[in-house]
C-alpha cells in the first residue's frame, strides 16, 4: 500500500509532518554544510535538507548518544538517583535503506526478550521511521545489493523521476496513521513495488571463515590500519559499548555514563591484571568484519553489516575491507582451497581464544 | 535445578524472623519495583555487607544478604560508586546470602575490599550460563581449580554439599602458587573430615622446604588416574593452566564434552550487548562464563 505525491510538494509535506510531531531530517551544517541528522525546529530549516548524500555520522545516535546518562550517585549516601529514561516521540526522515536495516539490527539485540535495554527502548519504541529510496546509490562505496536488506520502515519515500512525483511506501500500521491527515497535503492512493538497490560494488563471498587466516589479513592490519577506530564511529551496525563513572571534583557525588567504544582499540578487552585477549592488531582488525558477516549471523540470521560504505569512505587509510575480501576470495576460487589452508599454517599467529591471552608475538603494538 | 527462591513467610518477617527494621528488608521494595519495570538493566541494587573475612593472603570474602536465586557459575556485577562495575564469581549456594571472593587487582575490587560489614554494596545480576547440574546428577565430579578459580568452584560444592546424594564420588584438585594463599581451607578440611569430597592441594612455588605437594595439579591428576567413564570434569583457572589440564584430562581419556571450563573477559553489560566479552559469536556473559570445551574449542579472538 501507498500514496503519490507531486514531487514539489515534498517540502510542505514535510512541513506537516514537523508542525505535528518532532521532525529529524538530514540537514547541512550551517558553516562547513556537512549533513547530519538534525531535528527541524524552523519551517526554514528545512531548505538545507540534503538528499543527495547519505550523511557521514548514521542515524545511530539517535537511539544510542555518543555519551549518555544512565544514572547519578551520591557516594555518602550510596544512593542510586536521577535515573533518565526518557520517551522521545519522533519522527526520522531521510534514512536509506541501508540505516533503515542498521536499525533492525540494533532492535534485535537491544531489544532481546531476555535483556532489554532499556534507554535504547525509550530512545526508539515511539520514534517513525520515513525512509528515503536510493534510486542512484549515494556513494561508490556502497555495496548493500550484497547484504540482505528488507524493508523495515514505517514509511519509505521514493522519487519517480518519470512521473514528477514521489511515491510513499507504507510499510506498518504506524505509518498509514503517519500520513494521516497531514495539513495541506493531499495523497492519492497508488500501488508500487519497491524495487531492489542495484550497487556498482559487491561483497563477492560473506562465508568469511575458511580464510580467517590468510596472510592479507594481517599485512592490511599491520601495515596499514592506523587503529583510529574511524569506521567503527560511522559504522552504523556499530553498536558496543563502554560504561564508566564520572565523580565530581568533590567526590560528593557523580554521574554513571555510557559511551560508545570500539573492538579495534586494545584496551576494549584488558581485564584486571593487564591480560590483554585480543593482543594482535590482525585480531583486532578481523574481529570487527567478522562479527558483522560471521559471528551475528550465526545467531540473528542476518549480516551485521549493511552495505553503507561508510566505513571504506571515511578511512583514512583508504583500506577498503570488501575489495580485501573479494581479493582474498578470487585467489581462493582460483588456487582450491587446500592451497589457502596450507598457506594459513605457516602464518598463524592465532591459535584459540585461550592461548590468545598469552601469545605475545612481535605483532603486539599498537 | 536451580534452587528455590525463598518465599517470605509473612508480611514484614522473613524466614530467619527478623523484622522489617532488618537490614534485609531495606531492599524489599527495590526488588519489587524491578519486577514491576521499575529498575532498569543497569540499575545496581543496594545489599549489605553481612561477613567479611580474609582468605588466605590474597583473597577477602564478602558475603552479602541478598534473597537471590542464583546457580553455581553464574556471577554478578559488582558496583562500586564512582570506581565502576566488575563481574565477581559466586563463591556460595545459598538463597540468603551471596558471597564473593575478591582478589584485589583492578580499580573495583581494590575499593570493594575496603568496605566493612554494615556497608552497602551495589550488585546486579546474577547473570550468566551456570554449570548445568540437572545434567550431571548421578555422575562423578572432578573439580579442578587454579588460585581465584578455587572460588567459583567453591559455590560448586556448596551446592553439591546441599544435594550429596543426588552425585557421585566428587573429587577436588586444586593448586596454588603458595599454602599461604589457599582459600576456604577451614570449610574444605570439614568436608574431607566428614568424608563427604576429597581434595588433593598442590602448590607451585612454594617456600623452601615445604612438604607436601609441589608442582602443578597436572601432576598430580595424572599420577591419581581418575576414572573418565561417567565423570564430568570442570576446571577454573587462569587460562594457561585451564589448557594444561585439559591436555592432561584429554591423555587420561576424558572427551571435550566431558570438559567444563570457564572464562574470564573484559565486561560492562553482562547482558550480551556490549561486546567486550566475545569469544567469535559467543559473549562470555550471556553464554558463558561457563562453557562446554567443545563449544569454545576452536573460537577465534
Amino acid at each position: 500500500m501507498g500514496f503519490l505525491l507531486p514531487r514539489r510538494k515534498l517540502e510542505s509535506f514535510l512541513r506537516a509532518l514537523a508542525k505535528r510531531h518532532t521532525l529529524i531530517a538530514p540537514l547541512q551544517r550551517e558553516g562547513d554544510g556537512l549533513a547530519t541528522f538534525e531535528t527541524v525546529k524552523r519551517p526554514e530549516d528545512l531548505a538545507r535538507l540534503d538528499l543527495e548524500r547519505n550523511p557521514p555520522f548514521s542515524a545511530k545516535k539517535l537511539f544510542m548518544p555518543p555519551y549518555e546518562h544512565l544514572f547519578a550517585y551520591d557516594m555518602a549516601t550510596q544512593e542510586v538517583t536521577d535515573k533518565k529514561v526518557e520517551e522521545k516521540r519522533r519522527v526520522v526522515f531521510g534514512l536509506r535503506l541501508c540505516d533503515l536495516n542498521a536499525i533492525k539490527i540494533q532492535d534485535a539485540l537491544f531489544l532481546r526478550r531476555d535483556f532489554t535495554d532499556d534507554q535504547y527502548r525509550a530512545a526508539r519504541e515511539e520514534t517513525l521511521l520515513v525512509g528515503w529510496y536510493c534510486n542512484t546509490p549515494p556513494s561508490p562505496n556502497c555495496f548493500c545489493e550484497s547484504m540482505e536488506l528488507t524493508n523495515y520502515y514505517d514509511v519509505m519515500v521514493r522519487e519517480l523521476p518519470d512521473k514528477d512525483a514521489v511515491y510513499l511506501d507504507v510499510g506498518s500500521p504506524a505509518g498509514i496513521v503517519l500520513l494521516e491527515g497531514l495539513e495541506g497535503v493531499k495523497l492519492v492512493e497508488h500501488h508500487e513495488a519497491v524495487p531492489r538497490i542495484a550497487t556498482r560494488k559487491r561483497l563477492n563471498t560473506r562465508d568469511v571463515r575458511p580464510v580467517y587466516d590468510h596472510p592479507s589479513w594481517k599485512k592490511t592490519a599491520e601495515e596499514r590500519c592506523l587503529f583510529c577506530q574511524r569506521c567503527t564511529i560511522v559504522c552504523p551496525t556499530c553498536m558496543c559499548f563502554d560504561v564508566y563513572d564520572k565523580t565530581s571534583e568533590d567526590v560528593r557525588h557523580g554521574v554513571r555514563k555510557r559511551t560508545w567504544d570500539s573492538c579495534l582499540s586494545k584496551e576494549f578487552t584488558r581485564v584486571a591484571g593487564n591480560h590483554y585477549f585480543r593482543p594482535e592488531r590482525a585480531a583486532r582488525f578481523k574481529h570487527r568484519i567478522y562479527h558483522k558477516l560471521a559471528y551475528y549471523p550465526e545467531v540473528f540470521g542476518t549480516p551485521m553489516c549493511t552495505g553503507c560504505g561508510r566505513c571504506i569512505s571515511e578511512c583514512p587509510a583508504n583500506i577498503d575491507w570488501v575489495e580485501l575480501i573479494n581479493e582474498i576470495e578470487k585467489e581462493r576460487v582460483g588456487s582450491g582451497t587446500n592451497a589457502t589452508s596450507e598457506k594459513n599454517t605457516r602464518n598463524e599467529t592465532i591459535t584459540t581464544s585461550g592461548t590468545n591471552a598469552r601469545s605475545v608475538t612481535g605483532a603486539e603494538r599498537r | 535445578m536451580k534452587l528455590t527462591t525463598v518465599k517470605k513467610t509473612g508480611k514484614g518477617a522473613c524466614e530467619d524472623g527478623c523484622g522489617p527494621e532488618c537490614p534485609c528488608h531495606a531492599n524489599d521494595h527495590r526488588l519489587e519495583r524491578k519486577d514491576r519495570g521499575e529498575i532498569l538493566l543497569y540499575d545496581p541494587i543496594p545489599t549489605t555487607i553481612i561477613k567479611k573475612e580474609r582468605l588466605g593472603s590474597r583473597h577477602t570474602l564478602l558475603r552479602v544478604k541478598a534473597h537471590a536465586d542464583y546457580a553455581p557459575g553464574q556471577f554478578f556485577q559488582l558496583t562500586v560508586l564512582g570506581y565502576g562495575e566488575a563481574p565477581i564469581s559466586i563463591a556460595s549456594a545459598s538463597t540468603e546470602h551471596v558471597d564473593f571472593v575478591i582478589n584485589p587487582v583492578g580499580l573495583v575490587t581494590k575499593e570493594a575490599v575496603r568496605k566493612n560489614v554494615g556497608d552497602t554494596l551495589l550488585l546486579r545480576g546474577p547473570y550468566g550460563y551456570g554449570y548445568p547440574m540437572a545434567e550431571f546428577v548421578n555422575k562423578r565430579l572432578l573439580l579442578v581449580g587454579g588460585g581465584c578459580g578455587v572460588a567459583p568452584l567453591k559455590g560448586v560444592l556448596d551446592f553439591l554439599a546441599l544435594h550429596r546424594a543426588e552425585y557421585r564420588d566428587v573429587s577436588c584438585y586444586f593448586g596454588y602458587r603458595e599454602p599461604k594463599e589457599s582459600i576456604f581451607t577451614r570449610e574444605l578440611a570439614a568436608w574431607e573430615r566428614q568424608g563427604v569430597f576429597s581434595f588433593t592441594y598442590a602448590y607451585s612455588q612454594p617456600q623452601a622446604g615445604f612438604k607436601g605437594n609441589v608442582g602443578f595439579v597436572t601432576a598430580y591428576l595424572e599420577a591419581a588416574k581418575p576414572d573418565p567413564h561417567d565423570t564430568i570434569a570442570l576446571v577454573c583457572g587462569p587460562t594457561p593452566m585451564m589448557l594444561s589440564v585439559i591436555k592432561t584430562l584429554n591423555a587420561l581419556g576424558f572427551t571435550d564434552e566431558q570438559v567444563w571450563i570457564s572464562h574470564e573477559r573484559h565486561m560492562k553489560c553482562a547482558t550480551g550487548m556490549c561486546g567486550h566479552c566475545m569469544i567469535e559469536g559467543k559473549y562470555t556473559c550471556k553464554d558463558g562464563p561457563v562453557f562446554r570445551w567443545d563449544w569454545i574449542k576452536n573460537a577465534k579472538g
